[in-house]
């Protein structure tokens, strides 16, 4: 496992479905209206006891550790990058769309404009050079944030923490600890 | 308050560009900061910008998407006439033409019918040299006339917005309670809704009160379900349990009010209504959602636009006021859509539309009464329609039904719109990207926005096209006007006509955005003084709370039209309207409870038929828990919010039978 592996972290909880990562993604790339990146699902609205639920779960490629892509390219397009970054090398590409039915998840998909597959590359030309991903960067929560292993574990651990904290809160004429839950 | 380190962004281009232009985004009214990058006149990149106070960089898909609009190959770039709408139009080789064209038709058109023929409407995205412009022409010309949707009806003689103590969103952090009202912030603006989450994850209890299961509802640790155009008489229902409760406070109300006795009397307005059946909630759920709500004392109440159209708005200035919310770090009331001050150039001070009621209302149903008072005679039927956007087909739907009886129809705009296609002059506007100006947000923010690109020579601003309209009628100077010639002129001219941006100028702003500030109004004694939110908008730290009204105007279905239409989304410019990643993320599929579809045989996807008093549309049915059985909702707008909906080959009585039936 190698240190230098970036994480892009979903934090679903906080996603509203506001699709300013696919917009912000197909701006990058410049990709025409139609292939998706990003997905962004819509879970519910449910009915959960007497009330509704309903949430939100974007998702990008998984840049998988063993890559059904990989495998199946032909042409040797779809490659895994020394950090972990699945991508197809557009030249080499030929449109065949065979990692697109290898994919259990069907995230490859056909660029029509260009004939070429199309999916999401971990911004890996940005990354490269110490930028964060379109995606992340836009989104307006903090449902997609990104950076090293360690800082992302971090990051969830502090707000976990955070948020256990706030059920206690010091009452201004008692000091005493109240349970707020 | 524990707090941990933020994480660190690294944001930035990768495209080759030129320059990269600090702005902001004029979508909306939060006002996002955003990077663009420019090369060769076209805009290659944009990121939000890191240094901005409200937005840190984040961006929602209508900041990104712009992009594609500005360049969208359907963009009208040359200005267009017709004689008739059954002509085709012809491009007019350049504005100065298009100009004469104009005013000769309006010219005959006043010596038919006389001045008041005339109305001018700006939408939401015209632009304040537009709006400021529009009135100063509808001045001199002699209408009344002018439709302006960022202009609020008022409430105690003053602009309602006045009177509202607007924290910052950044301060919801500190918040212990954040109470939405009517308003779907993380829908409609998902960057100002990071506030939001934020103080949820510090441990804020949020709580919505909204018509339909919302995206922001769906976030909330509590939330209560009202009819929709209830939010207000919701805040007077909880109001009147914690002054009977004693939880206002005894001396803000002598210190802060200034007649409170008078205030409290004016509850017994309400002993009338019938709380339960007209906002559909029980008087127990009332009594719980005011002991959550009274037991913090850092709560801030963020209440939707639509609340400002309706009677009784004032009532969250006393509320958030009396309980004391106004005084504590993230507490207060935030009213969306409100951050512009009024400006009222002529300095009359009055009502600027003397022959129109504002009182109630939208503007939907103001230019529905003007089109009533003109066939009962009672004033001169409009004739000659200035607009921009697309007017007909959103706030002034109204006339687009007599849009034949239009003689001149100019629209001020660069997108086929229905507007566009009833009209018989088009001028090419350029867009927020296209030319600088100032923009107020949320927040109370000033800003000066600057342009990013250069646009085509043939779009110009609202200010050209006003002033070119007013040369030709002989008025283009008057001694006392100081003719504001460009934008920063405008800009400053702008500034030093209101009480509540005196004393600001557009160097001050730009030194400001120099070094990442934000400048808030209003400045008082002409000084710019900051000062940490609340305060308080009068002179002595007193308001005049709005008494309790008896008439609420909360929508009730009809008997020919038994069901509600909630019109849902903020309606997006044109701009965005064009933009493809945009367009395909949306649905215009009008929502429906599955029992109300299922009594009227309407299957999920289904085509149905929305049919209101004056006309109908077609659509697709989306079944879904969401709303009420007794409302639809979608993004479509009509005139009146009564409806009745049927499939294609139901008549509307067999309907009307069943859905009679049904809500029973």
């Amino acid at each position: 496992m190698s240190c230098d592996k970036n994480i892009l972290a979903v934090e679903a909880y906080r996603c509203v479905g506001c699709h300013a990562c696919q917009v912000a993604c197909k701006l990058e790339h410049g990709l025409p209206p139609g292939p998706r990146t990003l997905t962004v699902t819509r879970l519910g609205p449910f009915l959960h006891g007497d009330t509704l639920a309903m949430s939100f779960l974007p998702t990008t490629c998984f840049h998988c550790d063993k890559p059904a892509c990989v495998a199946a390219c032909p042409t040797g397009a779809m490659q895994k990058r020394e950090d972990g970054i699945v991508f197809s090398d557009a030249q080499l590409c030929i449109g065949c769309q065979t990692c697109a039915v290898a994919c259990p998840y069907g995230i490859p998909r056909l660029n029509t404009d260009t004939g070429k597959i199309f999916k999401c590359d971990g911004c890996k030309d940005r990354i490269s050079e110490g930028l964060w991903p379109s995606c992340a960067l836009a989104c307006p929560t903090g449902a997609l944030i990104f950076g090293s292993r360690g800082r992302m574990v971090q990051e969830r651990r502090q707000r976990e923490a955070t948020r256990v904290v706030q059920t206690f809160t010091l009452t201004q004429d008692q000091n005493n600890v109240q349970d707020n839950r | 308050m524990i707090d941990h380190p933020p994480l660190h962004r690294i944001s930035g281009t990768r495209k080759k560009h030129e320059r990269a232009i600090r702005t902001v985004c004029q979508e909306c009214s939060v006002g996002c900061g955003i990077i663009a990058y420019v090369d060769d006149n076209r805009i290659v990149d944009v990121t939000g910008d890191e240094r901005h106070p409200i937005s840190s960089g984040r961006l929602c898909s209508r900041g990104i998407a712009f992009v594609q609009g500005v360049e969208n190959p359907l963009r009208v770039t040359a200005p267009l006439y017709r004689e008739s709408t059954q002509d085709t139009f012809t491009p007019v080789s350049d504005w100065d033409k298009a100009l004469d064209l104009l005013a000769d038709r309006l010219k005959r058109a006043r010596e038919r019918h006389g001045p008041e023929c005339l109305a001018i409407a700006c939408d939401a995205h015209a632009g304040l040299d537009f709006s400021l412009g529009a009135r100063r022409f509808a001045r001199l010309w002699g209408t009344s006339l002018v439709f302006d949707v960022r202009e609020r009806p008022s409430g105690n003689g003053l602009p309602s917005h006045l009177h509202s103590p607007t924290v910052s969103c950044t301060e919801w952090i500190r918040s212990r309670c954040l109470f939405l009202v009517e308003s779907d912030l993380a829908e409609t603006h998902p960057v100002a809704w990071r506030w939001v989450a934020e103080a949820q994850d510090r441990g804020a209890k949020v709580v919505v009160a909204d018509s339909r299961f919302t995206s922001s509802m769906a976030k909330a640790d509590a939330s209560i379900a009202i009819m929709p155009g209830g939010g207000n008489l919701l805040g007077a229902a909880l109001s009147r349990i914690a002054l009977d409760k004693g939880k206002f406070r005894k001396d803000l109300l002598k210190e802060a009010f200034r007649d409170h006795s008078a205030w409290q009397a004016s509850f017994s307005n309400l002993e009338a209504v019938d709380l339960e059946n007209v906002l559909g909630v029980s008087l127990r759920e009332l009594e719980d959602l005011q002991a959550l709500l009274t037991s913090e004392e850092r709560v801030t109440v963020i209440t939707g636009p639509s609340l400002a159209y309706r009677p009784g708005h004032g009532i969250w200035l006393a509320m958030a006021t009396g309980l004391g919310w106004t005084r504590q770090p993230g507490g207060g009331w935030y009213s969306v859509d409100t951050g512009q001050p009024s400006f009222q150039p002529d300095d009359s001070g009055e009502d600027r539309h003397p022959s129109v009621q504002w009182s109630a209302g939208d503007h939907s149903s103001l230019a529905q009464t003007v089109i009533e008072e003109a066939s009962a005679g009672r004033r001169a039927p409009v004739r000659a329609l200035i607009t921009t956007g697309n007017s007909l087909g959103g706030f002034l739907a109204p006339f687009s039904s007599c849009a034949e009886e239009l003689e001149v129809l100019a629209h001020f705009g660069s997108f086929p719109t229905l507007t566009l296609n009833l009209s018989h002059v088009v001028f090419p506007s350029a867009v927020w990207a296209e030319r600088d100006g100032l923009f107020f947000s949320n927040d109370r923010v000033i800003h000066w926005a600057r342009k990013i690109v250069e646009p085509n020579e043939n779009c110009r601003s609202g200010l050209d096209f006003l002033i070119g309209l007013a040369e030709r009628f002989g008025w283009a100077s008057s001694e006392n006007d100081t003719e504001p010639e460009d934008q920063r002129s405008f800009g400053d001219w702008l500034l030093g006509s209101s009480p509540m941006t005196r004393g600001c100028s557009v160097d001050l702003l730009l030194e400001a955005h120099h070094k990442g500030d934000l400048v808030r109004w209003p400045f008082p004694e002409g000084r710019l003084v900051r000062r940490d939110p609340p305060f308080f908008l009068t002179a002595d730290g007193k308001i005049d709370p709005e008494p309790i009204p008896s008439q609420w105007e909360v929508p009730t279905g009809s008997e020919r039209f038994p069901l509600l239409f909630l019109s849902t989304g903020t309606p997006a410019s044109d701009l965005i309207g064009s933009c493809p990643w945009i367009t395909e993320l949306e649905s215009d599929a009008i929502h429906i409870h599955p029992d109300t579809a299922g009594a009227l045989r309407i299957e999920n996807g289904a085509k149905i038929i929305v049919e209101c008093a004056t006309g109908e549309i077609e659509a697709y049915a989306r079944l879904t828990k969401a709303v009420p059985t007794g409302m639809l909702a979608g993004t479509q707008r009509f005139h009146s919010p009564q409806v009745l909906v049927r499939t294609p080959d139901q008549t509307s009585e067999e309907a009307l039978a069943i859905l009679t039936e049904l809500l029973r």
